[in-house]
């Protein structure tokens, strides 16, 4: 081997060292990862927190359930310390064995939950998750091209309704599908394939007419609703409330509904990856945020209904109406999405990628 | 000269091909500066955006692990991927030259399936050995990887319209390896590695989805970062930073001019 060769190879080794020596673990001894979804958590829990338990508190964020479950799964679970998973994906976090249970004696706070989410069909004994904020999923539409708007899905799902203008469909499967449902009188809760095939057909029916406009929801749907682009897309209750007092004027003719056949009702909890390296702390987390003052505080920043009923006394005004709040009427409208798996998960889920792709 | 009619229709299609390449970017520039949060309505300048930017831990934080990300991962892959382009130029006529052809893959690959087999590479590994959690590291290590091909075609498109003759001729006049790689080499390459040093900190910036999915708690990027606010809204604070980095890109661009311009006009001294 000549010299040079010697030499390169000898910096080629040092280099390689050099490189793997860096550290692997970042993560230190008081630092409490949360991923949720972004413009969730108000600033000021996460700064009084850190000083309440004298942490770093890193966020991460996801914009959709699946996105989430792939980051668990592909390690994931040993990153982070505390998830936000919807309601109806609990079910499947459990099974996989992402998350691991709650250690209630580290969480005195959760006697502030309210009756409602104290037993979740989703989550049996409440072993694993603690709620978060729930609301509703509706209709937002203008209501100036829109006149005398029924409260209903034909604002989006009847061609002889609106044949003009632009509109925008969801963006999760089950949530879509269930508002096909609830206008073809299967019930928003619907099951069974027969239900699904006919909902799927009409998703697919609607994204086919001229003046379909895409599938989006939430902020984006909000923002194009804004911009005149689209006059009607689902969107959640708490989004809605939110922008609406951001931009009183670009929202002066935009109402929102929860249209009669059946609207979701949505439940976000807070749960602990199966191998978090700071399980102690995420405890101490939810614990935090189930307190009576900083639930009212955090529903206050997002405009969304609190499952704390500590946290009544201390909520703004504007929450104990709707959208946030909804009527005892509208509550009757609401359901939860049902919880899938196995084959008929895998069949909602071709539906949908078929629905999507044609 | 505008002369011929054709030529001033080429003019035309000229400042239409250049309106449709910056007209979006000057829209991003104009609602950064924004009063009310809305990218729909212009409603009068205002430079909250900046304040709110330079206030805002979590975006700086994201634009910092790009750049960081961006320096490492093309450092790096500029100095393998000139050794492996010298390598392919060394090696060319040899029996293994259709080795050659397997650097292309890395290019041709869609960007999601990359990304996917890395994460998937990523967990195995770690699921065997404990080594790779997904973080900063693993993003490197990715980004090296797709930046490399880039790098070494550069110089191997470089190195092979040299005369090989010139190789010998360091040879004639008792340069020893070193030597002919110092005083010879490396300065012909010069124009290809400064070149593709950028092109790397380029596609390492622009990256989403092979950072996506080999990031890490505390590696977000600036694009993941965008990406995961979508569903709960973006703030012109983007647009702000956006402008920034326009801005550092055309001062960039202004000095390398001016550098260049400098350098002609300044009169020639007499050897």
């Amino acid at each position: 081997m000549t010299s040079f060769k010697r030499r390169m190879l000898g910096l080629a080794a040092a280099l390689t060292v050099a490189f793997a020596g860096t550290a692997t673990a970042a993560n230190k001894a008081d630092t409490l990862y949360l991923f949720s979804w972004s413009q969730y958590m108000n600033p000021a829990l996460i700064t009084a927190f850190e000083k309440k338990y004298d942490v770093k508190v890193v966020q991460n964020f996801y914009e959709s359930m699946p996105e989430m479950f792939a980051k668990l799964r592909a390690g994931g679970d040993s990153q982070y310390d505390i998830i936000v998973p919807s309601n109806y994906y609990v079910p499947r976090l459990i099974a996989t064995g992402l998350i691991q249970p709650l250690n209630k004696a580290e969480i005195p706070n959760l006697d502030n939950v309210a009756d409602t989410f104290v037993k979740p069909a989703y989550d049996p004994g409440s072993r694993f998750t603690a709620p978060y904020q729930w609301g509703s999923t509706g209709i937002a539409y203008s209501a100036d091209k829109l006149k005398n708007a029924p409260d209903s899905w034909s604002i989006l799902f009847d061609p002889k309704f609106n044949s003009k203008y632009p509109f925008a469909v969801g963006t999760d499967a089950q949530v879509v599908m269930g508002s096909a449902c609830a206008y073809q009188g299967a019930g928003y809760a619907c099951t069974g394939r027969k239900n699904w095939g006919n909902a799927a057909k009409l998703i697919l029916k609607t994204k086919q007419r001229a003046n379909f406009g895409s599938f989006d929801d939430g902020t984006p749907v909000l923002r194009q609703l804004a911009r005149g682009n689209v006059v009607a897309g689902m969107t959640y209750n708490g989004d809605f409330a939110y922008y609406k007092q951001r931009n009183p004027d670009a929202f002066k003719n935009m109402k929102f509904v929860i249209p009669k056949e059946g609207a979701e009702l949505w439940v976000d909890t807070m749960a602990i990856p199966a191998h978090a390296p700071h399980s102690k702390l995420a405890n101490e987390f939810i614990n935090f945020i189930l307190d009576a003052k900083n639930g009212a505080s955090l529903s206050n920043y997002t405009h969304y209904a609190s499952p704390n009923k500590a946290a009544t006394p201390y909520l703004d005004a504007g929450l104990k109406q709707p959208p946030a709040q909804p009527t005892p009427e509208q509550m009757k409208r609401l359901h939860f999405t049902p919880s899938l798996k196995g084959e008929d998960l895998q069949f909602v889920q071709q539906l949908w990628t078929e629905v999507q792709s044609r | 000269m505008s002369g011929t009619s054709f030529n001033r229709s080429l003019r035309v299609f000229w400042y239409a091909v250049m309106f449709f390449l910056y007209a979006p970017l000057a829209v991003v520039v104009l609602y950064s500066f924004n009063s009310i949060n809305s990218s729909a309505q212009f409603a009068g300048f205002s430079l909250r955006w900046y304040g709110e930017l330079f206030a805002d831990q979590t975006i700086l934080n994201a634009f910092y692990n790009s750049l960081s990300l961006a320096l490492a991962s093309s450092s790096i892959s500029t100095v393998v991927g000139t050794l492996l382009g010298y390598g392919m130029y060394t090696y060319r006529h040899r029996k293994i030259a259709w080795l050659i052809w397997l650097i292309y893959l890395p290019i041709l690959m869609p960007d999601i399936v990359y990304g996917i087999s890395q994460m998937s590479f990523f967990t195995s590994v770690h699921d065997l050995t404990g080594l790779f959690t997904l973080g900063l590291d693993t993003m490197i290590i990715a980004h090296v990887s797709f930046q490399v091909p880039f790098v070494a075609l550069l110089v191997y498109a470089r190195l092979v319209g040299l005369d090989a003759r010139l190789f010998e001729a360091c040879h004639d006049l008792y340069a020893s390896a070193w030597q002919r790689a110092w005083y010879f080499i490396l300065p012909v390459l010069r124009p290809a590695i400064i070149s593709s040093f950028f092109l790397a900190f380029t596609l390492s910036i622009d990256d989403f989805v092979i950072s996506f999915f080999t990031s890490g708690p505390e590696s977000v990027t600036l694009p993941i970062y965008i990406w995961s606010a979508i569903k709960k809204g973006i703030s012109p604070e983007i647009n702000a930073i956006a402008t920034l980095m326009i801005g550092a890109v055309v001062a960039a661009a202004a000095v390398a001019f001016a550098i260049q311009y400098v350098r002609s006009a300044k009169p020639r001294a007499l050897d």
